[in-house]
């Protein structure tokens, strides 16, 4: 059973589709044709531990690397699952980047990093390979109505571009974010 | 809103696969919904519809 769903993926060269199945703490893989899914990462319960997951809410699927990038809200990181792995690794929001109920995760091409940090505010951005980020929209633990803040912004998606575009959720807007 | 395939009840999430097709995360019906193209009748691809 699936319980609380949020986020899905879609990998198009396999047709394989994930779903994070937030209240059981796992990603679910299902091929395509099969109404049958595997678990394919977390599904040990709610923690720490690296074969769990915490409340995953954003995913996003990395051709490259054939992983899953996820964010887990409630223990707030970024944690990189490749399929076939009994573990993921973390690559933000140790102590040093902390992050606050981070919802959702996107990458660009160049494999960087894209957070709605929804608790702070604000997006934050992770070179790729860095787990130090920075700010790019948004301030952190300011919230409001003009057009540099944010209130709560949930998800985070890119153009061909590499425009930002960000569900400001409590301003009950989109908010554009141009890279040049 | 409601569970049948015309309905949705609290969507959340959408993502799309080559031909544009729409995967829906219809989170309190605890399913993925799938839409062609155009088409307003979704079929449970994940989950269990009706409950």
């Amino acid at each position: 059973m699936l319980s609380y769903i949020t986020g899905i993926a879609y990998d198009s060269q396999t047709n394989n589709l994930y779903i994070a199945d937030t209240g059981n703490n796992r990603v679910m893989q299902y091929q395509y044709g099969s109404s049958m899914g595997n678990v394919i990462a977390g599904g040990n319960g709610y923690g720490l531990g690296t074969s769990q997951l915490s409340t995953p809410y954003g995913l996003y699927f990395d051709t490259f690397s054939n992983s899953l990038v996820i964010s887990n809200c409630a223990m707030p990181r970024i944690v990189w699952w490749r399929i076939g792995d009994n573990n993921g690794t973390i690559v933000a929001g140790n102590y040093s980047t902390s992050l606050n109920g981070p919802f959702d995760v996107n990458l660009d091409p160049m494999g960087n990093i894209y957070v709605a940090d929804t608790e702070n505010h604000r997006i934050q951005f992770f070179l790729s390979g860095h787990s130090v980020g920075r700010t790019i929209a948004g301030i952190t633990g300011v919230y409001g109505t003009n057009a540099s803040v944010l209130r709560q912004p949930y998800w985070v998606i890119l153009d061909k571009q590499l425009n930002l575009y960000v569900s400001d959720t409590l301003n009950h807007r989109v908010q554009m974010f141009k890279r040049y | 809103m409601g569970n049948d395939s015309y309905h949705l009840y609290e969507p959340v999430h959408m993502a799309f696969d080559s031909n544009d097709n729409i995967y829906v995360s219809d989170r309190r019906n605890s399913r993925v919904q799938f839409f062609t193209r155009g088409n307003q009748s979704g079929t449970t691809v994940a989950g269990i519809t009706g409950n």
